[in-house]
């Protein structure tokens, strides 16, 4: 905490993104100190290409592409249209960047970004559904489900066939939830998203996302059902 | 086991796969291929985001610069009562001074000037103190006292006849005078 404060208190600047940090403290997972720096140097980063120096972009690309990309790729259910979307998301984020607010986190501005260019792929996709539907089958069924295999020595081989099959059943009931539950649930379950942070990238108030992750769980449970008895829950 | 533990133990032994033949270097040089391809810049700032932006000062300072606003018409407000205040009393000074009441003051000059000491005597009696209602019962008790006086020395006041007859042999010398 104090390096941080003693850099902070450096540069008048950045004061607001310091106190913006603080009082976001209690959503973020991690070190509080690495959370300001990070935001400090970010915040440099973002000053140096708004006065023209362009390459200075890759930085933050370098920053958070793994997540947009995670991100994407849990949404939308494969990797080549994950990696477009993303991509998509970082050049919009790039032109928009004088919008972006200072002091607040880069990071959930492009979280947003990106969960809004997978809504606007979901829509073009549902104006040509017998087309996309049968090109994204074939990827899904070339990628697997979204989730790894449990490496459990101990169960046998028709026990690993039993938790592949339903790693693949988890998946598809995933992707066929309704757009917002899925988003909820996917960036609170699938990415740790803290229900702060869901809200804040959804932009939406707390007590929505709760209820849609509430109703992505109970669709969730209906759809995997006979799973569900097989593994004796309730 | 309910649902809700069975999916986070679920998912804490399944995590999201890890995309296939993702190379990091290749995807930043793919995005900053499309941002100078495009040849963009970062858009340069419209005026409806220059005033879209002045709303993003924190609230405090509308809640501030409101109350400030309030101060600031009440403050007038009450330095417009007292010139009013004033004004009518300056008035009703002026048509005693001219020994004339209200009453003889005709038409709609009359008809405002007594709307105007209605509402003078609305606004002395809701800012009157306690000192200030004493000292106005005492004047109307006065005023009373004076009233009975002068009903009472009636009979030894010049009747209207005497008063005319008076002002005529004034009229009289003064013409005899001038010529």
């Amino acid at each position: 905490m104090e390096p941080a404060a003693a850099l902070a208190a450096k540069t008048g600047a950045h004061m607001a993104a310091l106190c913006l940090a603080v009082a976001q403290s209690a959503c973020y997972t991690g070190p509080l100190h690495m959370r300001v720096l990070d935001q400090i140097s970010e915040q440099e980063v973002i000053e140096a290409i708004l006065r023209g120096n362009v390459e200075r972009y890759a930085e933050l690309v370098e920053r958070h592409q793994n997540r947009a990309v995670r991100l994407a790729f849990s949404l939308l259910g494969n990797y080549e249209d994950a990696r477009d979307v993303s991509q998509e998301a970082f050049v919009s984020a790039y032109v928009s960047l004088r919008n972006f607010h200072r002091g607040s986190a880069f990071s959930t501005w492009l979280y947003r970004i990106v969960v809004n260019k997978c809504k606007d792929f979901w829509r073009k996709r549902s104006h040509q559904p017998a087309i996309t539907a049968m090109a994204t089958e074939v990827r899904n069924d070339e990628e697997g489900p979204l989730f790894t295999d449990a490496d459990d020595p101990a169960s046998n081989p028709s026990e690993r066939a039993l938790q592949h099959e339903l790693s693949v059943e988890m998946s598809r009931a995933i992707q066929a939830l309704p757009p917002r539950q899925k988003t909820a649930f996917v960036l609170h379950h699938l990415n740790g998203f803290s229900l702060n942070e869901v809200s804040e990238t959804m932009g939406c108030r707390l007590g929505t996302v709760k209820a849609h992750i509430f109703r992505a769980n109970e669709n969730l449970r209906l759809k995997l059902a006979p799973w569900l008895t097989r593994e004796g829950v309730t | 086991m309910n649902f809700q533990s069975w999916l986070s133990s679920w998912l804490a032994h399944h995590p999201l796969k890890d995309p296939t033949g993702h190379d990091p270097e290749q995807y930043t040089q793919q995005v900053m291929q499309r941002v100078r391809d495009a040849n963009l810049s970062p858009k340069p700032w419209t005026a409806w985001q220059e005033f879209l932006s002045f709303f993003s000062i924190p609230r405090a300072t509308f809640a501030l610069a409101g109350v400030g606003l309030v101060a600031v018409i009440l403050f007038l407000n009450h330095a417009i009562n007292d010139t009013r205040l004033a004004n009518m009393e300056t008035t009703v000074d002026l048509i005693a001074a001219m020994g004339e009441t209200l009453e003889s003051i005709n038409g709609e000059e009359g008809e405002i000037l007594a709307q105007d000491l209605e509402a003078l005597d609305t606004l002395v009696l809701a800012e009157a103190t306690e000192t200030d209602e004493q000292w106005l019962q005492e004047t109307l008790r006065l005023l009373q006292l004076l009233d009975e006086d002068a009903g009472s020395s009636e009979a030894e006041n010049p009747s209207e006849g005497d008063l005319i007859d008076d002002l005529q042999i004034l009229d009289e010398k003064e013409i005899a005078a001038s010529s």
